[in-house]
C-alpha cells in the first residue's frame, strides 16, 4: 500500500542497476538492484520517492519508473543526460520522444537537473527549466535542482553570500521548491594542519534552514531538506537514532515539505577501505542489505507519516529557539526568545504553524546537539492533540521529558 | 535497583551445537563478543542456555555473559529432563561450584515442561541445588506447560491444579510457562486449510498463574511467542510482540523469556533460514526486523520498569461493558472507572503505599489492527507511553495502536 503524506521523504541514491559505473570504469561490475525486493523495502521504510544517481542507462531508468509506479513512489528521473555538464536547454526539445515516455509511468514525478550549482549558473537553469516546461508544461515540482548549503564558500562555490545565493535562485530560476543540502555532523581537525579530527555538529544548522525557509515563505516556495543518513566524513561516532530523528524534527520545524536522504544506497566505491564497515554505512548497504539506520528511519519516516497530511496544510509563522540567555545556545545566529507556551530545561526549538482552521500549531524539538545526550523537561501549555512518536494524546497540557534529538508536534484544539 | 528481566532463551549458539547428536553437523561459533554485544543492546537482560553443551561452551558464555552485565542459566551437558537423578549435583559439585566464580550465573535451567508426576523428582533436585547453592534466588529455573497442553497426557492434571501442585510440591522461587498465543486453525474439522488465529485464552493462562503465585508468593515468568512457529500465513509484527508484553506486565511478570532469541538451526529443516521462522537474530545471528521491533519494545519498558517493580499487583481485568463482546475469554469483565474506552482494554491495577499505577493494554485481537481511544479520568499521573514520560495534573485520552500498552503512576 503506497504511503499517503503530504510530506516527502525521498531516497537519494536509490537501488542501483547492475554494473552502475562501466560508463566510466568498464571493468567495474555489481549486481542489479533495481529489484522487486528492494523498492518493496523502500516503500516499507516509509519513503514515498526516488531521486535517481545511477540509473544512466534507459533500460534502468524504465525498470526503476515501473518498480516505483508499483509501490506508489514518486521518482525523479536522472538519465544518461549529465546536465551539470551540458547546460543545453535544447536538449529536451532534441530528446523529446524519450523525455514524454516517461510520462507513461505514474511515479514519474520529474527530472532530477543538477546538484549544488553557483550563482553563475542560474541563467543556464532558467534557460532549462524554461525548455523542461515546454515539454512538460508546468508539472510542479517536476524540475529537480539541489543548492549548496551556509557552509559552502562564498566566493569558490556559491557565488554570492548564502542569503543571496538563495535570493538570485528564486528571482533568476523560479522553482516550485528549493532543496539544499546540510550535512551537520561533521569532523574538525584539533590542531590546524594536524589532520587529528574530532566530531562536531555544526552550529549553523538551524540557521540555515531559516536563510532558505524565510527565503520560501516570502517568494511562495517550498522547502526541502535533506538527512544527513551516512557517516561520509568518517566521523568516530556513526549517525545515530537521535541524531536522525533530530534532523526530521528541526527540518519539519521550519515547515520542510520534503525530506531527502544523503544517501539511502551506500554509494560503491564512496569510503574506499571503508566498504565493510557499519559505521560508514548507509540506509542500505552496497549489497542492498537493511542497515540499523533502515529500521530507525522507518520508525521515524512511519511516525511523521501519521501527521504528514496535517502539518502540510499549516503555515509557518515564525521559529525561534526559546531560551531565556542567547549564549547559553549551541545553535547561533537564529532568533532566541522565551515561549509562551513551552516552558522548557534546556534550549527548545519551536516553530509556530497556522492551521487552516486558524488555530496555532507547533512542531518543537530539543534544541540541544544531539550528541550531547541532554533530556529536556518541557512544560506544554497548549490544549490540543500532541503526536509523539506515533501516540496521539489530546491534552490541556502536561510536562513531557524530551529526549536528545525528539521533537513533537502539537494541534490545538 | 530492580529490573524486570528479558531473557533470551536459546541465546547464541556454540561452533558445531548438534554433533553430539549428528556427528558431522557443522555451524560456526556465534559465542563471540559481537553476539553478547547485540544481545546487549537488543535490551536483553539475561540468557537461558540451551546449546551450549560442552562445558567449555559454558565457561565461554558465561565469560562473555560477565563481560556485558547479563544473566545466564546455565544448561549444560546434564539432560534433566532424562536423567531426573537428584545426585549429580553432589558428584559433579566441583563442576557446579565453579559457574560461581562468574558473576552472570544465575542458576541452572533444569527442565522444560514437566507433568505433575515429576514434580517429586524436581523437588528432590531443588532440595539439592539449595543445598549446594545455599538457596540462591530464582536459580532453580523450570518451564511449566500453557493451558491449552492436555490434561491426560501433557500436564497430568486440570491446569490450575497444574500449577498450584507445581508450587506445593516443589516449592520455587518463580512459576514460568510458556503460551503462545499466535496460532492456526482448521477452517472446519477435517480439512487442510487454515486460517491465523490468536488464542482467546492468552489472558486467562496469565490469570491462572499470577493469581496462584500472588497468593504463594511467588514471582510469575512469562514467555513471549517471536517466532511463526505455527506457519500462519502472517508473521508475527512488533503490535504482536508488544501486545504480549503489555499482557503479561498487566498481570504483574517479573520476567518476559523470548521464544526464541537465536533461530535454532534445525527447527524446521530447510526453513530456518527463511522469514516465517526468523527470530529476534537469525540463524547465523543476522539482525532484521524482529531484532529493532524487540529493542524499541524492551527500551519501552526499560523506562518505567524499575517504577514498576516497587508496586503490588491488586487486579486485572478486561474493561468493557459487554463480556459477550470481549475477544479474550475465561477473565472478570467489568467498566472501569478511571480510564474509559471505545474497545475492550486490559487493566492491571496495582498499588504501592496507597498510592496506585495502572498497565493499559488494547485487549483486541492484535490481528484484527484496531486502535482503541482511552480516556483517563485519573488527575495528577505519569504516563510511560512508548519512551516517553508524560505528566499530566488533568486526565488525558490517547489512541493506544494495535497491541500497545501504556504505564502510569499516581502521583
Amino acid at each position: 500500500m503506497a504511503i499517503k503524506s503530504k510530506i516527502k521523504m525521498l531516497a537519494y541514491g536509490c537501488p542501483i542497476p547492475r554494473d552502475w559505473n562501466d560508463f566510466r570504469e568498464p571493468e567495474w561490475k555489481n549486481n542489479n538492484y533495481i529489484t522487486d525486493e528492494q523498492y518493496k523495502y523502500m516503500q516499507e521504510s516509509g519513503i514515498t520517492g526516488c531521486i535517481a544517481l545511477f540509473e544512466k542507462r534507459e533500460e534502468d531508468t524504465q525498470a526503476a519508473l515501473a518498480l516505483a509506479e508499483k509501490y506508489g513512489l514518486e521518482y525523479w528521473v536522472r538519465d544518461q543526460i549529465n546536465w551539470d555538464v551540458l547546460w543545453d536547454p535544447t536538449i529536451f526539445e532534441r530528446e523529446k520522444d524519450r523525455y514524454l515516455n516517461y510520462l507513461n509511468f505514474k511515479s514519474f514525478a520529474g527530472v532530477f537537473i543538477t546538484d549544488e550549482p553557483d550563482t553563475s549558473l542560474y541563467p543556464n537553469i532558467r534557460a532549462l527549466k524554461d525548455a523542461f516546461e515546454k515539454v512538460y508544461g508546468k508539472m510542479y515540482n517536476g524540475f529537480y535542482t539541489n543548492l549548496l548549503p551556509t557552509y559552502a564558500n562564498d566566493v569558490t562555490q556559491l557565488g554570492a553570500p548564502y542569503p543571496e545565493y538563495i535570493q538570485q535562485y528564486i528571482d533568476i530560476v523560479d522553482p516550485d521548491h528549493i532543496s539544499f543540502d546540510h550535512y551537520p555532523f561533521e569532523i574538525a581537525e584539533k590542531t590546524k594542519g594536524q589532520k587529528d579530527y574530532y566530531d562536531i555538529t555544526r552550529k549553523d544548522f538551524f540557521y540555515n534552514d531559516m536563510v532558505v525557509a524565510d527565503a520560501c515563505d516570502k517568494a511562495g516556495k517550498e522547502m526541502w531538506t535533506f538527512i544527513e543518513s551516512k557517516n561520509y566524513c568518517g566521523r568516530q561516532t556513526d549517525i545515530d537514532y537521535d541524531a536522525f530523528k533530530f534532523q526530521y524534527y528541526v527540518h519539519l520545524a521550519y515547515g520542510s515539505k520534503a525530506i531527502i536522504h544523503y544517501t539511502y544506497w551506500t554509494w560503491p566505491g564512496y569510503a574506499p577501505g571503508d566498504e565493510n564497515k557499519p559505521q560508514r554505512m548507509a540506509i542500505m548497504t552496497q549489497k542492498g542489505e537493511k542497515t540499523e539506520k533502515y529500521f530507525y528511519t522507518q520508525e521515524i519516516q512511519t511516525n511523521i507519516h501519521e501527521f504528514g497530511d496535517i502539518i502540510a496544510d499549516c503555515k509557518r509563522k515564525e521559529t525561534y529557539i526559546s531560551w531565556n540567555n542567547e549564549e547559553e545556545v549551541y545553535f547561533k545566529k537564529v532568533p532566541v526568545k522565551v515561549s509562551k507556551n513551552f516552558a522548557s530545561s534546556a534550549p527548545l526549538l519551536v516553530g509556530e504553524f497556522t492551521q487552516p482552521n486558524g488555530k496555532n500549531a507547533y512542531v518543537i524539538v530539543n534544541a540541544t546537539d544531539p550528541y550531547d545526550k541532554v533530556s529536556n523537561t518541557v512544560k506544554c501549555d497548549v490544549k490540543g492533540t500532541y503526536y509523539i512518536d506515533g501516540n496521539k494524546i489530546k491534552s490541556n497540557g502536561f510536562e513531557i521529558v524530551l529526549k536528545p534529538g525528539q521533537g513533537i508536534f502539537v494541534t490545538e484544539e | 535497583m530492580s529490573k524486570v528481566k528479558i531473557l533470551a532463551y536459546a541465546s547464541p549458539i556454540p561452533a558445531d551445537w548438534n554433533k553430539f547428536r549428528e556427528p558431522e553437523w557443522r555451524n560456526p561459533n556465534y559465542l563471540t563478543d559481537a553476539s553478547y554485544k547485540d544481545l546487549k543492546d537488543c535490551g536483553i537482560t539475561g540468557c537461558i542456555a540451551l546449546f551450549e553443551r560442552e562445558e567449555s561452551d559454558t565457561q565461554l558464555a558465561l565469560g562473555l555473559a560477565d563481560k556485558y552485565g547479563l544473566e545466564y542459566y546455565v544448561r549444560d551437558k546434564i539432560n534433566w529432563d532424562v536423567i531426573w537423578d537428584h545426585k549429580i549435583f553432589e558428584r559433579e559439585k566441583e563442576r557446579y561450584l565453579n559457574y560461581l566464580n562468574h558473576k552472570s550465573f544465575v542458576g541452572v535451567f533444569i527442565t522444560d515442561e514437566p507433568e505433575v508426576d515429576k514434580y517429586p523428582y524436581l523437588r528432590a533436585m531443588k532440595d539439592e541445588f539449595d543445598k549446594l547453592y545455599n538457596n540462591m534466588y530464582n536459580g532453580f529455573y523450570v518451564n511449566l506447560l500453557p493451558t491449552y497442553a492436555n490434561d491426560v497426557t501433557q500436564l497430568g492434571a486440570p491446569y490450575p491444579e497444574y500449577i498450584d501442585r507445581f508450587i506445593k510440591e516443589v516449592n520455587p522461587d518463580h512459576v514460568c510457562f510458556d503460551h503462545y498465543p499466535f496460532q492456526r486453525r482448521r477452517v472446519k474439522e477435517g480439512v487442510e486449510e487454515w486460517y491465523d488465529w490468536t488464542r482467546k485464552d492468552f489472558f486467562y493462562n496469565d490469570q491462572v498463574v499470577a493469581d496462584a503465585c500472588d497468593e504463594a508468593g511467588k514471582e510469575m515468568w512469562t514467555f513471549v511467542q517471536i517466532n511463526n512457529t505455527a506457519r500462519r500465513d502472517k508473521d508475527l509484527d512488533e503490535n504482536d510482540i508488544r501486545f504480549q508484553f503489555y499482557t503479561h506486565l498487566a498481570y504483574g511478570t517479573k520476567a518476559i523469556v523470548h521464544y526464541y532469541y537465536w533461530s535454532w538451526p534445525g527447527f524446521k529443516p530447510g526453513e530456518h533460514e527463511t522469514a516465517p521462522y526468523k527470530c529476534i537474530v537469525g540463524p547465523h545471528g543476522e539482525k532484521g526486523y524482529k531484532y529493532y521491533a524487540c529493542q524499541r519494545v524492551h527500551g519501552e519498558i526499560d523506562a518505567f520498569d524499575e517504577k514498576y517493580l516497587e508496586y503490588k499487583r491488586k487486579e486485572t481485568y478486561v474493561s468493557w461493558n459487554n463480556a459477550d463482546e470481549v475477544y479474550f475469554t475465561g477473565v472478570p469483565v467489568k467498566e472501569c472507572k478511571e480510564f474509559g474506552s471505545d474497545a475492550p482494554i486490559l487493566v492491571g491495577e496495582f498499588i504501592k503505599d496507597g498510592k496506585r499505577a495502572w498497565i493499559i493494554v488494547n485487549a483486541t485481537d492484535p490481528y484484527e489492527e484496531k486502535e482503541v481511544t482511552v480516556e483517563s479520568k485519573v488527575n495528577a499521573c505519569r504516563y510511560y507511553i512508548g519512551k516517553n514520560n508524560i505528566y499530566s495534573k488533568d486526565g488525558l485520552t490517547i489512541t493506544l495502536k494495535p497491541g500497545q500498552g501504556m504505564f502510569i503512576v499516581e502521583e
